[in-house]
């Protein structure tokens, strides 16, 4: 096993690098067209999407919507009576069906019930990466995309990175620090990534190096001190081996004298919109995750200088072992509240831009069925993912409530199973932003498991 | 300078019987002839008499000590030491390690003296005590642990490896975190609860079991209210899966089914009745906890496939740490845990192995002397061992080498305030228990690299103040005392370049190239970037005026090829380097300048890649 895994990433790896990319010219040579960008979104934490999206109640003893409601009161808070889940269904969340699976969307997640009114999301049910309910391993596997990733397998490449590199374009890190998701695979070795492909910007408005001010003194320190590394970089660049440890650290001045004057000159002309503006003055509970989102506008306002296709942002907070109600409903607000996060940036976008955006929004696991004794739910296994845009088909890909849950409820960890393994659904993803990249971005694309009846190959048009 | 090992084996003889006793098993008597210096401890491969010199002693200091404060002199005795009765004296876990942080003559705060505990030193440091010398408006902020945290690991006087580590095991091992609640004495409790343990010698399951019987673990995970009525546990499993998990590196691979419905349910069901009083003086929660009976679960768990019993939730957790330390998935995850946590990002198989032994070897698990005997092997000391630096490492290691007594941070002068730049606050770790930032985040960080360039060119000042008037204190910055003269006296530039780039660096000068030299050559000897410094050589040789400004090219870029191809390059950086500097003269201003020009060097050699992660061997 391990050999075919060495195998398989040494094929995404090689094929990456080696320029066999089907494709790999035609993103260039359709740059008057604008292009199609991912917005990959971490929850990390393992969020309860089923708080986000239950079944309607059903007065039935036997039924789903009966004994969900039975099994999870106490994370939403309510007493253990059926008046209390039908006050519940009834009182705090839209009601919406699709073929034939009536289910609820929280009452403060009003865009997202717009984008699902309008057909423009999808929820992919019963997904999984790793099966292990260990936070770190399942992040890593999350943000490779490669579910055969061991825990200790942390040095290996980031499916956003091998899609950037698959499209000839580069990954924006838009978080505090960047996600193993933006890392590119390494030629050389399929366990290790490189970050040639990453630019990382936690704050796109304050990312230029420190020069001097246009008319201080040349002899000022301060200018002697810029003055000299400013130089010493640039010879570094010439004489370090790229294989030095040391040697990201001079790319990574690089990329910043590179992309952190154009940028700071061009954002100079593009004010922040004020739906965004209203994000950072109190209009989320996280303002980091206000800042990642003005970054996302304006990584949009300089896609031509960034070769943008892929972008990395974070909200992480979701392991909701007690008080679940509290921790992830002002999250799930936060997301995808009128007003709030994505709803603010599509009215910032333009049309061409919001045409051509896909968001993946995905967390490491799912929580159990059953409450737990403290008002949350423990580490489960399989979690819906979510896949938003404007080109995206919307609905629901996989049985939402699967009945075979039922005679689980009574077991010491019940879990929603994982039927379909991320590589389907990333690349799927993968596939529309590039042409034909999954074969290299999700070389195991063909043996991973996919629920029976789900078609993913028309998720996105 | 080494001396014959015939001259070194005597003040070795008492520790080398005890590490031969603790490698062996037992052994050396006291009437045995004097004994070669192990070859090995814990079966790792003690590193050979040339390759342990002041480079390797400054290299263990940089990563375990954050540089420490010990003198040139102190360094060049270790390394004239066995290795491992050198380390002995390097790393401990006492409050104070003198040799290591030796006090400076000119501080008055007597921290050698006092009682170095996080929650003994924030009393102090917030008190309005005459010998306090933190700014009376500072003190208040004295009462959050991550400021005390901080002082504390920059001072001369206590123990930064005890720090170094203290801050591991609290923010990236077993990590608790403010922004979620956990209250500044419990974070105090926490802390020195674990230090204290370790510095007791306690074997190290009971240092884990210290931390996950304690009121910020409690309150951080809020297992506190998890209890046993009636049959059924009204319980959340958080901590009952990280305390395998995190603490012990138990995921449950000897029966993943097993160990997700019974060990982790259980291990839940023995969280039970820990009380977190809530305190009505303090009008907070309490920093300690207690355990009672009569919402803890009774009678005999199945945790780990051992019956685990105890009255209450602590002599549960006491008796469960002796089985989970034995756990295989612990004895193979915890050595990596603790090494990759301090000290290498890149472990090998051969190395994995080799750790995973040594680790093996300790009947008892003993963190302090792991870490020694990893410290002084071949491992450590590879050109392979890369480790990438957080942001706490290098800006602490920054300070350390420019601390030459703990008034200049009194002063506030080096403080590493700007931490928060980094996005990084110590006891507030960004990944919540999983940890804080790690160095391989750090070293992918646009800004954690911006904020660096830009402290040494915009900030430039810190590194550059030569004297000053501050809070009424009259300071002035004196690295004559500690920089290294030449036979005639004088601090000569290449000396000194050299001295700065060991004191920061600690490579041996494998990375101290011809560029490297250049440039702090020109900063050593003029205050002067090189490129002006080339282009006022050149315009000066042409017969024009260097005076003239606009003769300059300030775009120019000279490599190391150019300077080893262009003679004249060559002749300027030879001049450069035979310059001297007037450190302590008594011409204030000539004095003060010499210093600051120490500084400019600081800034340029602060902001090389060097800085940003370390390489052994």
């Amino acid at each position: 096993m391990k050999r075919r895994n060495f195998l398989l990433n040494a094929l995404a790896a090689g094929a990456l690098s080696s320029g066999l990319v089907p494709l790999l010219s035609s993103r260039a040579a359709a740059a008057a067209a604008p292009a199609r960008v991912l917005i990959n979104v971490m929850l990390a934490g393992g969020p309860d999407l089923r708080h986000l999206f239950p079944p309607a109640f059903d007065a039935n003893p036997a039924s789903v919507g009966y004994r969900f409601w039975q099994a999870k009161a106490s994370a939403h808070a309510i007493g253990d009576t059926p008046a209390s889940w039908q006050a519940r269904w009834d009182n705090d969340y839209f009601h919406e069906s699709f073929g034939g699976t009536a289910f609820g969307i929280r009452a403060n997640c009003g865009w997202l019930r717009q984008f699902w009114d309008d057909g423009h999301v999808a929820i992919v049910a019963n997904a999984v990466g790793a099966r292990t309910r260990d936070h770190a391993h399942c992040i890593m596997v999350l943000d490779q995309g490669n579910v055969t990733s061991r825990p200790l397998d942390f040095q290996r490449s980031g499916w956003g990175g091998r899609l950037a590199k698959a499209a000839g374009a580069n990954v924006l890190a838009l978080t505090a620090s960047p996600r193993p998701f933006c890392f590119s695979p390494d030629p050389s070795d399929p366990e290790r990534h490189l970050t040639d492909a990453l630019i990382a910007a936690p704050n796109m408005r304050d990312l230029a190096l420190f020069t001097p001010a246009p008319g201080s003194s040349a002899l000022a320190s301060q200018a002697r001190s810029a003055r000299a590394l400013s130089a010493y970089y640039a010879a570094k660049r010439t004489e370090m081996s790229r294989d030095s440890v040391y040697y990201r650290f001079v790319d990574m001045e690089r990329k910043l004298r590179e992309f952190g004057a154009p940028i700071a000159e061009r954002l100079a002309t593009v004010p922040v919109p004020p739906a965004i503006a209203a994000l950072a003055a109190g209009g989320l509970t996280d303002p980091g995750f206000a800042t990642q989102i003005r970054n996302v506008h304006d990584a949009f306002a300089c896609a031509d200088i960034l070769n943008l296709a892929v972008a990395s942002i974070e909200y992480n907070g979701w392991d909701s072992h007690r008080n679940q109600v509290t921790l992830i409903e002002r999250k799930l607000e936060d997301l995808f509240g009128t007003g709030r996060a994505f709803d603010a940036l599509y009215q910032s976008l333009s049309a061409a831009a919001a045409d051509n955006l896909v968001i993946v929004i995905a967390g490491e696991f799912g929580r159990q069925l059953r409450a737990n004794g403290d008002g949350g739910t423990d580490h489960g296994e399989g979690n819906d993912m979510l896949v938003i845009g404007r080109r995206v088909r919307g609905g629901i890909y996989g049985e939402l409530f699967p009945e075979a849950e039922l005679a689980r409820l009574g077991d010491a960890s019940p879990q929603i199973d994982g039927l379909t393994e991320i590589d389907h659904i990333f690349g799927a993803v993968s596939d529309w932003v590039m042409p034909g990249s999954s074969a290299t971005v999700f070389p195991r694309r063909g043996a991973a498991r996919l629920e029976p009846g789900v078609n993913l190959s028309t998720l996105l048009v | 300078m080494r001396v014959p090992d015939t001259q070194r084996a005597a003040p070795v003889l008492p520790a080398l019987a005890c590490l031969l006793l603790a490698a062996c098993g037992g052994g050396a008597g006291s009437s045995q002839p004097a004994a070669p210096p192990p070859a090995t401890v814990l079966g790792l491969t003690v590193v050979n008499d040339a390759q342990w010199d002041t480079t390797a002693v400054r290299q263990v200091l940089n990563t375990f000590a954050y540089g420490g404060f010990a003198a040139d002199a102190q360094i060049e005795t270790w390394a004239n030491m066995a290795p491992a009765t050198a380390i002995r004296e390097m790393l401990t876990f006492d409050e104070h390690n003198a040799r290591l942080a030796p006090p400076a003559g000119v501080d008055t705060d007597a921290l050698a003296g006092r009682a170095g505990t996080l929650s003994d030193l924030s009393r102090f440091w917030s008190s309005n005590d005459p010998a306090n010398p933190v700014t009376a408006a500072l003190r208040p902020y004295h009462a959050f642990p991550s400021v005390v945290w901080m002082r504390a690991a920059i001072s001369r006087g206590l123990n930064p490896f005890r720090q170094r580590v203290g801050l591991w095991e609290t923010n990236f091992h077993m990590a608790v975190n403010q922004r979620v609640g956990v209250t500044s004495p419990q974070v105090f409790r926490y802390y020195d609860d674990i230090t204290s343990a370790l510095g007791a010698g306690r074997s190290y399951q009971d240092v884990l079991a210290t931390a996950a019987t304690s009121a910020a673990i409690a309150r951080q995970y809020g297992h506190f209210e998890n209890r046993w009525i009636k049959g059924s546990c009204y319980c959340n499993e958080d901590f009952a899966r990280e305390y395998h998990q995190l603490f012990f590196g138990i995921l449950g691979a000897y029966d993943p089914l097993r160990h997700e419905t019974i060990t982790i349910k259980n291990t839940a069901a023995a969280l039970t009745d820990m009380r977190l009083a809530f305190d009505p003086v303090q009008m907070d929660f309490a920093d300690t906890l207690t355990f009672g009976t009569e919402f803890h679960t009774p009678g005999p768990l199945e945790i780990l496939r051992t019956t685990n019993v105890g009255a209450n939730a602590r002599e549960r957790i006491e008796a469960l740490s002796d089985v989970a330390i034995a756990e295989q998935e612990s004895l193979d995850a915890l050595p990596l845990m603790i090494i990759r946590g301090l000290a290498d990002d890149d472990l090998d198989a051969h190395e994995v192995e080799a750790l995973r032994r040594a680790w093996r070897s300790m009947p008892e698990k003993s963190v302090l002397e792991f870490i020694r005997a990893y410290a002084i092997s071949n491992l450590f000391h590879s050109a392979s061992r890369v480790r990438l630096r957080t942001s706490v490492d290098r800006l602490l290691l920054l300070t350390t080498r420019a601390t030459l007594a703990n008034r200049d941070n009194y002063l506030e002068i080096y403080t590493p305030y700007d931490l928060a730049d980094e996005d990084v606050q110590p006891f507030a770790p960004r990944h919540n228990v999983f940890g804080d930032a790690t160095g391989a985040e750090a070293a992918d960080s646009s800004a954690v690299f911006r904020n660096n360039y830009n402290r040494v060119t915009r900030d430039d000042w810190r590194y550059r103040l030569a004297s000053a008037t501050l809070n009424g204190v009259v300071w002035e910055k004196d690295w004559g005392a500690v920089v290294p003269r030449n036979a005639a006296g004088e601090y000569r530039v290449q000396d000194v370049a050299e001295w700065l780039w060991q004191r920061y660096v600690a490579d041996g000068l494998k990375n101290f190239g011809p560029l490297e030299r250049a440039n702090v050559y020109a900063f050593l000897a003029y205050d002067a970037d090189l490129i002006y410094l080339v282009n006022y050589d050149e315009i000066s040789r042409s017969g024009r005026d260097p005076g003239d400004l606009s003769l300059y090219d300030f775009n120019r870029i000279v490599t190391a090829a150019d300077l080893a191809s262009n003679p004249a390059l060559q002749a300027l950086v030879n001049a450069l380097g035979s310059q001297t500097l007037p450190l302590t003269v008594v011409d204030a201003d000539a004095r003060h300048a010499a210093n600051a020009r120490v500084g400019s060097a600081i800034n340029f050699i602060a902001a090389t890649p060097f800085v940003f992660a370390e390489q052994g061997g």
